[in-house]
């Protein structure tokens, strides 16, 4: 009985989730009384342009918990850290961290140089690749005259047009007292901001970044495209800067960018099909002939399994969301890409083909007709496309193509060389009838010859 | 003593006499250098086009010619008579399983290069 009443507490409680429609974010914090209000601006961004459910939560004063009991499933949608000066957070530990980024939730860290060394969430980044400047450490612009305020205006220093667009090179972000990460080799971490060539972040004597290595801004992608994070900087969330620039315009695209509402590609499709020809016949009424005419139809593999030698088309369609609206609903536009990649592969790839986009459809990427490799066998068509910023897709169909049947071969007489072999043929079977037949009409005399021959000895 | 030369002609001359004697001998060598000339038409028609395709069809034709060839030379085998050796061979009856041997080989080349 209790088991049950459990189960059905538990029903209640998940179906809660999945009815409500407004994304479920937590911010932890754990500032003094006051410091919260000077984040109101982003606050009231998540609260009332985006429509999220926010909960506020100082971990100083309540233990966290993201996780159900099972640790399978998220209890919150998104997670946003502010910078941290306590060292434990009661309740959340990086492994708990981990489990909520692997069950699918996303993380938007603010760092900051007043940012306690030991923490979770410093483990948790340190896990990933990403290692921020421990506490006390300062990104300095030795060009500027007030060395830690950091401005970024050249576009070169923008490194993801994807995560914040700065396609036409006029953004500029300021940043002010901020902390600066190296970064692993990872393919999956994604730069935003680098450090400009007269830029250091240091304590006293001890440098942890120089120049180009290090980074202001630094996002990650898992394979599943959950989304992290990192900004090194907590003043560009605070009142007083964040209408500074374009401060207000980047902390709203990394947010957005994180919570998975830009720059994702939804594929709506991916299929392919067998282009065969069809010869009619047909009477011409003006010159009394008969005329051909090819007509081309498609087929599907459900309809005609593939053969060797057929001609196919593999497409993909492919729409990038842009952004989601205060309602929920989600903004499209057309992907622009040359370099997404078809695959036909069994062990070995056989085809790389460059996907093409259609003139009229904007959302379909065709290879075009190609005929398929003269080998049978379990193939799979594929298309993995990974790009920073971008969410990565991973679409594939195994099909097997079967060999030609006997029947399908083309018959010697339809092959023009080998016209010659059968002339060959022909010949020596005329010949040999020739020569059966003179051999009869000849033997007849040699025959009795031996015949009497052997009678007279006998 | 004699050199090779006279040995050569001396046997050249014996074929020529040999093949006279016999007209059913200079029919079999006959259509056996036939048969050579056309198998080596198809290997020159397949060396020129620098092609092996329609592989099958080569080989049917070849075969055929490789084949006919060997049995036409069993059946001269059968029918040459060396020295004194006056034995009854059945010519009716080698002649006949020339024959079907011959209609069997025809058979599959016609079966093969399709």
């Amino acid at each position: 009985m209790i088991s049950i009443s459990l189960f059905k507490k538990f029903v209640i409680f998940y179906s809660l989730f999945a009815f409500a429609l407004a994304k479920s974010v937590l911010f932890l914090h754990d500032f003094e009384e006051d410091e919260l209000n000077n984040y109101t601006v982003f606050t009231d961004y998540l609260n009332e342009d985006n429509d999220y459910d926010v909960t506020l939560v100082n971990i100083k004063e309540t233990s966290v918990n993201v996780l159900s009991g099972d640790k399978q499933t998220n209890l919150f949608d998104e997670l946003i850290f502010a910078p941290f000066t306590s060292t434990k957070i009661k309740g959340l530990t990086e492994k708990n961290i981990m489990q909520f980024y692997e069950n699918g939730g996303n993380i938007l860290i603010v760092g900051s140089p007043s940012q306690s060394n030991n923490n979770p969430i410093r483990k948790f980044l340190n896990s990933i690749g990403i290692y921020p400047s421990p506490k006390n450490y300062i990104t300095e612009d030795y060009e500027a005259d007030n060395k830690s305020a950091l401005l970024f205006q050249d576009s070169k220093l923008f490194l993801n047009d994807y995560i914040f667009d700065n396609s036409l090179k006029n953004k500029a972000v300021a940043f002010e007292r901020s902390s600066s990460s190296l970064i692993d080799t990872n393919e999956m971490i994604f730069p935003i901001i680098a450090q400009s060539d007269y830029m250091k972040s240091s304590y006293e004597e001890n440098v942890w970044a120089l120049s180009n290595q290090g980074f202001l801004a630094v996002a990650f992608q898992n394979l599943k495209n959950n989304r992290i994070s990192w900004i090194g900087t907590d003043s560009i969330f605070k009142n007083d800067k964040i209408f500074e620039l374009d401060n207000y315009e980047f902390v709203k695209s990394v947010t957005k960018w994180t919570f998975q509402e830009k720059s994702m590609l939804k594929v709506t499709d991916f299929s392919h099909y067998q282009v065969a020809e069809k010869t009619n016949h047909y009477l011409n009424e003006v010159s009394y002939l008969m005329e051909e005419s090819t007509e081309e139809y498609t087929l599907t593999f459900e309809e005609e399994p593939y053969k060797v030698k057929d001609t196919v088309v593999v497409d993909l369609y492919v729409e990038l969301l842009d952004d989601v609206d205060k309602a929920g609903n989600e903004v499209y536009k057309s992907f622009e890409a040359d370099d997404i990649q078809f695959e036909l592969r069994m062990i070995d790839p056989y085809y790389r083909i460059n996907l093409s986009k259609d003139e009229h459809d904007s959302t379909r990427f065709s290879t075009g007709k190609f005929d398929l490799p003269d080998q049978f066998g379990i193939f799979t068509f594929a298309v993995k496309y990974c790009r920073k910023g971008l969410s990565y897709i991973d679409v594939k169909d195994i099909k097997a193509i079967r060999h030609f049947a006997h029947s399908e071969y083309p018959r010697s007489y339809e092959i023009r060389n080998s016209w010659v072999y059968l002339c060959t043929i022909g010949s020596v079977i005329s010949i040999w009838f020739v020569f059966v037949i003179l051999f009869i009409v000849t033997s007849k005399r040699v025959k009795t010859q031996t015949v009497t021959k052997e009678k007279k000895e006998i | 003593m004699s050199t090779l030369q006279d040995q050569l002609y001396k046997s050249i001359d014996l074929y020529k006499d040999s093949i006279n004697e016999n007209i059913t001998l200079k029919l079999i060598d006959i259509f056996s250098l036939a048969l050579v000339i056309i198998a080596s038409i198809q290997c020159i028609f397949m060396i020129a086009i620098r092609d092996s395709y329609p592989f099958n069809a080569f080989l049917a034709g070849f075969i055929i010619c490789v084949s006919q060839f060997a049995l036409n030379v069993s059946l001269r085998l059968g029918l040459v008579k060396f020295g004194d050796d006056n034995k009854y061979r059945g010519e009716r009856k080698l002649f006949v399983e020339y024959i079907i041997c011959s209609l069997v080989l025809h058979f599959i080349s016609l079966h093969y290069i399709n």
